[in-house]
């Protein structure tokens, strides 16, 4: 169902500026002759600058009005539409009409895409754009359609009809339809991506556009699956794209794709349970962003990497509460980063605060969605926030399960053995009670690991405690008794120390070098 | 039955799925956890179609897969509305008591679904299963009285179970049973020794060959 009819006020648009004429222009014949350089030129820097300068409240000229300058060419036509539609959901409130509209275009493209013959070729960053637009819009629609509060009637009439816009189903059947036609599941079993990163992506004599959308939805599908709570699935759907193994992991050249990996991933894992493989991932991208942050300064994208990077430590930061062993796995300069932001929260979490938890994964949850649409009769009986809500009542059950266990933690860690009796009378509760507790807490130390399967979805149970104990009954006395295991680390400071040596004669090299001033002229001279 | 690709996402096919999750359930058909999955996706999208007695039976069959993360997978699709009401809701309360090691209060809860554990055959062995194993992880040595108790079993079952568990390690001696041991019950003096690797001390061999 689509609302084909402009409005009359796009119909008179007015005089689109001639800058904006020759950009469509240039664009157009760029794309036809394969100009990838040009093509990325354009869209990264000309596209941003003419959006700014021109249209900063509203939107692009509607495709009618530019289609002559282009022999109304459909499949530039669409792609037209595409970046219009980023625009304007970017800088307005788009109307359920542009929904429909921006849905439709997306079903055509992806349709030309998959059924015609497609042989162009696109930058990489814009078919990454793509398909991360295609899935925040769709995102985008599953929240306006639950905010049923402040619609007209008319409105709500509207979007019972829409019912097959941006449906759930419709969006995973794309994606999967563009991963299964593009065969990348195939090619990267094959080679495990060493062609694509040999050639940057764009092999030699093929058009890159089926084949990067395919990989891109693989990226997707894990997406899709988290927001609706369905995370071994989102895994699975990965395969055979391995975070643990990430030499070969073609988006480490484009940092919002791989943000997205594995923000979602690790957000799988920690919603599964699985808090050392999450606090891997967590501290591979944490580390990937420390470094690549400067690179972005001025691009579009900041902000975007910016606030996954805050998010992605909130995350960190729940999985260190709930397993505290994982910090001995992070990088340094993590470590120093989380404490700076989470320091003191940290300490609280580790005595079993609730409410921490809950502001934490509050703040670096995804914006999840209700796969089914909403009862438009009945408007109070779920709002906008079912899904989150539903999904953080069982993240903070799981807490609460290991919420009451640290002052059972403290006072193991001060024996290396303790008779069950004595324990329960230090805790005040009755030995039953406390046996509970002990089962209670090796278990919630007993994870899955992931350990070289076939996809991140396998594993094998491991022990993260910090502290290890068994219990055992004396057969002299009968009597229960708790057994500490010892735990003696030495710890090298090698690496720091040898990184602060180096440092050190730097900066002494520098005091005692000879000021450069006879340089200049033997510049000027060349 | 593998549910992969683009099987995931075709409601035509629900009804073939749930006939092969009515027979995992009754054990003649492989327990396969993506077609739970699958049902449970299909009926987030359409909680009309959703069988309510055949998600209790589900979500307990998944259960006794346990340490297996199985449940939990299954109970973060469902919505609210799915599980606020009988018999879901009984069941998800056994399941609390049982993650929590609650085995009292979960022994004591099955009495309210009996209906749908009896519909479920296996879920009593199993769960039996998994707090012997929860209990060798934890325990080197436990007294008769407390293993009854854990497994909701008279004397006379219970030396039969161990009995049966004889060859796995498990020895009664007295009153006392000795568990098998394994990497969880034993105390390991861990010395991590970090080895200092020789790219961390190569920037300052380097430094001082350029200065010597």
């Amino acid at each position: 169902m689509a609302f084909r009819d402009y409005d009359p006020y796009e119909r008179d648009y007015g005089i689109v500026p001639d800058i904006v004429k020759q950009f469509v222009v240039y664009l157009y014949r760029h794309i036809r002759e394969r100009n990838i350089p040009e093509i990325e030129s354009m869209y990264e820097v000309s596209f941003p600058k003419l959006s700014d300068r021109y249209f900063k409240q509203g939107p692009w000229p509607p495709v009618d009005a530019i289609s002559d300058l282009v022999d109304q060419d459909h499949v530039f036509c669409l792609l037209y539409k595409e970046l219009y539609f980023r625009h304007l959901y970017a800088k307005t409130q788009p109307s359920l009409r542009a929904r429909c509209e921006s849905w439709d275009n997306y079903c055509d493209l992806f349709g030309v895409i998959l059924h015609g013959n497609v042989n162009m070729l696109l930058p990489n960053s814009w078919l990454w754009a793509m398909v991360d637009e295609f899935l925040y819009q769709f995102q985008s629609f599953a929240q306006y359609r639950t905010k049923l509060a402040g619609k007209s009637a008319e409105e709500v009439e509207l979007l019972k009809k829409c019912d097959k816009v941006w449906n759930i189903l419709d969006v995973l059947n794309v994606l999967q339809a563009l991963i299964d036609k593009s065969g990348i599941v195939a090619e990267l079993s094959r080679d495990g991506g060493a062609e694509l990163a040999a050639h940057d992506g764009y092999i030699p004599g093929q058009s890159n556009v089926l084949r990067m959308l395919g990989y891109f939805s693989l990226v997707g599908q894990l997406r899709v699956h988290c927001l609706i709570g369905d995370y071994s699935t989102g895994l699975q759907s990965l395969f055979p794209l391995n975070l643990f193994e990430r030499g070969k992991l073609y988006t480490q050249l484009l940092s919002g794709c791989h943000i997205t990996l594995f923000y979602y991933s690790s957000f799988a894992y920690v919603m599964l349970q699985r808090y050392t493989d999450a606090g891997r991932c967590l501290n591979a991208i944490l580390s990937y962003i420390h470094r690549v942050k400067q690179l972005h300064a001025r691009n579009a994208a900041y902000d975007q990497i910016l606030k996954k990077n805050e998010q992605m430590y909130a995350l960190l930061a729940l999985v260190v509460g709930l397993c505290p062993a994982v910090q001995s796995t992070l990088d340094e300069h993590v470590l120093v980063a989380l404490k700076d932001k989470f320091g003191e929260k940290l300490q609280r979490m580790f005595r079993g605060d609730e409410g921490l938890f809950d502001e934490a994964f509050m703040y670096g949850c995804p914006k999840f969605i209700t796969a089914a649409p909403p009862a438009y009769d009945n408007p109070s009986a779920a709002g906008p926030q079912e899904a989150y809500l539903r999904q953080r009542s069982l993240f903070l059950r799981q807490v609460g399960g290991v919420s009451r266990l640290p002052l059972l933690k403290q006072y193991l860690l001060l024996y290396s053995s303790i008779s069950l009796p004595k324990l329960a009378g230090l805790l005040e509760t009755d030995e039953a009670t406390l046996r509970t507790a002990l089962a209670c807490l090796k278990k919630s130390n007993y994870c899955l690991q992931w350990d070289g399967g076939r996809d991140m979805t396998s594993g094998s149970f491991t022990s993260t405690a910090d502290i290890d104990f068994y219990i055992d009954v004396d057969t002299a006395t009968g009597a229960e008794l708790v057994m500490l295991s010892d735990n003696i680390t030495t710890r090298h400071q090698a690496e720091l120390l040898s990184r602060h040596i180096v440092k050190f004669e730097a900066i002494v090299r520098d005091l005692e070098a000879p000021p450069v001033a006879v340089a200049a002229p033997a510049q000027a001279a060349y | 039955m593998e549910v992969r690709g683009v099987d995931r996402y075709q409601p035509e096919k629900l009804a073939v799925l749930e006939r092969n999750l009515e027979e995992q359930i009754t054990g003649t058909a492989k327990y396969s956890l993506d077609v739970a999955t699958a049902v449970f996706r299909l009926y987030q999208l359409q909680p009309s179609v959703a069988r309510k007695e055949l998600i209790a039976r589900a979500l307990l069959k998944a259960l006794s897969q346990m340490p297996q993360q199985d449940y939990r997978i299954l109970i973060h699709l469902l919505p609210e509305r799915l599980v606020a009401e009988e018999p879901v809701s009984s069941v998800v309360l056994l399941a609390q008591h049982l993650e929590a090691c609650n085995l009292q209060d979960f022994w004591a809860a099955t009495g309210s679904c009996k209906d749908t554990i009896s519909k479920v055959p296996g879920f009593q062995d199993a769960i039996r299963n998994y707090v012997l194993h929860s209990l060798s992880i934890t325990f080197q040595r436990v007294s008769l009285r407390v293993l009854g108790d854990w497994l909701k079993l008279d004397s006379s079952a219970l030396q039969q179970l161990l009995a049966d568990k004889a060859k796995a390690g498990w020895k009664v001696q007295g009153e006392v049973v000795c568990l098998p041991l394994n990497a969880f019950n034993t105390a390991v003096q861990k010395r991590k020794a970090d080895l200092i690797s020789f790219e961390a001390v190569a920037p300052v061999v380097k430094s001082s060959v350029a200065t010597a």
